[in-house]
């Protein structure tokens, strides 16, 4: 009902909405994203512009989260309508949906599929993470679950193993778990030391405590580091070692100037871009040993539209002065890179976008990062 | 052995002598303030004393000071200033200087600085 409610107040609105999700898929050829309402859209990127290809209706209420698979077209989406569907793109250009048995009763809010696509793992509100696999002789995607958080549970992300993966939540903490499924992983290896147990999925290998919120959380691409932004206006960084288990005292937490964060991404081992509430997408930068700020926001411009930062603030200012909004942390800003090419580390011509309240997605060039 | 309570209160009269003595030098002054802040105090009283404290050691900064005060703080200690800054102005005592020193360190540490003080759990 509510969400009845308020999507005939989203198309009585005449200004644009925010997007409440985006994905790029991994060629950067299509891109998906929600505006703020159950369905979801997917644009071509063709001759330099964004064409509309496809509307995929199957949720019946916000979608929350949406995943390309790493290496195909397949598209994975979740929602608050406690579903989530699988997208199989087929060759006569259509994507199919597959419902996936997440065996949950609250609000999906997270998903994310692991690096080989054999897997992936979807947040709820019911304090659990669902890690689905495909299951051969049922035609099926199935789930396990991992429930030893205290709230909901914000954010995922997989290390590159498959068989481990860390979670975010919103009791304040965030977490290492074991992920391995029999059947679908191969044996895994003994990261953390040889006391972690694979007999189980969902074994704790440590908890770390951050005291707030946690938003978005981001192996490194070496895979030496977690990183995290928690709604304290901060962005931490956990150093992995092989071999031992994480300590809450290795945590480098920085200090943003701004509003909080609420999605973050690594552009090379020693770059994290992170955009949220403040409106201004930041670079933090590993110089010596330790992380800092480095302070790009004036120093980016968007490539195109070129006036979309400043309709960006003009659109806030009318925000404020109607303050029709629901409130004005409605508004998120996500970012996604589109890696077209990655050479030595080194991510050439790539370009990440950036949403608002205005669906307008501004591209900016990697190369002044 | 005395309670938690009780050894915060001794913590906090043996800082505000340091205080007090320290006056002379505001930065000085105002970190020895801000150490240890009572979270664990259970008695809101404990709590009252402690940021009692920090006014005074504020009140001793002279206006055009206080910017290269805060400069001299470190960012965990501009993050517990600010607590003991909303603080203060709960029990609407020396508000000039508070809300004066408010601008500016908001102006120094940004609005994340604020942001750290309302989702922190470690209230004062």
């Amino acid at each position: 009902m509510a969400f009845q409610a308020s999507r005939a107040l989203f198309e009585q609105r005449k200004r644009p909405c925010a997007l409440s999700c985006i994905a790029v898929s991994h060629d950067g050829r299509f891109f998906a994203y929600c505006p703020q309402t159950s369905k979801v859209l997917v644009s071509e990127y063709k001759d330099g512009e964004f064409r509309l290809v496809k509307e995929l209706a199957q949720h019946d209420q916000l979608v929350t989260s949406i995943e390309f698979a790493p290496s195909s077209y397949n598209l994975l989406t979740c929602s608050q309508d406690r579903n989530a569907y699988v997208w199989d793109f087929g060759k006569d250009n259509e994507w199919n949906p597959t419902l996936v048995h997440l065996r949950i009763h609250r609000a999906a809010t997270y998903c994310k599929w692991s690096w080989d696509g054999k897997k992936f793992a979807v947040c709820s509100g019911q304090k659990c993470i669902s890690v689905c696999y495909y299951e051969e002789e049922n035609n099926w995607w199935v789930s396990k679950l991992i429930e030893d958080f205290d709230s909901t549970v914000s954010c995922v992300c997989w290390h590159k193993s498959n068989t481990y993966l860390a979670a975010g939540s919103m009791d304040g903490a965030v977490r290492l778990f074991t992920a391995a499924v029999k059947g679908v992983d191969d044996k895994p290896t003994q990261l953390f030391g040889p006391d972690v147990s694979f007999k189980k999925i969902g074994q704790m290998i440590c908890k770390i405590e951050t005291n707030s919120w946690v938003h978005d959380i981001c192996f490194s691409p070496t895979f030496d580091s977690i990183a995290f932004v928690t709604h304290d206006s901060s962005i931490s960084f956990l150093p992995i070692q092989e071999g031992v288990i994480p300590q809450q005292e290795q945590l480098e937490r920085i200090r943003c100037s701004g509003l909080p964060h609420l999605r973050m991404m690594f552009l090379s081992h020693n770059r994290v871009l992170a955009a949220g509430h403040d409106c201004n997408p930041t670079v933090y930068a590993k110089e010596g040993k330790g992380w800092k700020t480095k302070n790009v926001q004036s120093k980016i411009s968007p490539v195109s539209p070129p006036s979309a930062m400043k309709k960006r603030n003009q659109l806030r200012n009318l925000l404020l002065q109607k303050s029709v909004e629901d409130s004005l942390h409605y508004k998120q800003i996500k970012a996604k890179v589109e890696e077209s090419k990655v050479a030595e580390g080194f991510i050439e011509d790539a370009k990440f976008a950036v949403q608002d309240v205005d669906p307008e997605v501004c591209h900016f060039a990697m190369t002044t990062l | 052995m005395p309670s938690e309570d009780e050894q915060h209160r001794v913590a906090i009269q043996a800082r505000e002598k340091q205080v007090l003595q320290l006056l002379s030098r505001p930065s000085a002054a105002l970190k020895a303030a801000l150490t240890d802040p009572p979270y664990s105090a259970k008695s809101p009283d404990v709590r009252k004393s402690s940021m009692k404290v920090v006014v005074k050691a504020i009140q001793g900064v002279q206006e055009k000071e206080i910017a290269g005060v805060i400069d001299e703080l470190s960012g965990e200690e501009q993050d517990v200033l600010m607590k003991y800054l909303y603080r203060g102005l709960e029990e609407v005592e020396a508000c000039n200087s508070l809300l004066k020193w408010h601008a500016i360190l908001t102006e120094k540490a940004g609005v994340g600085c604020i942001m750290r003080v309302l989702a922190d759990r470690n209230k004062l």
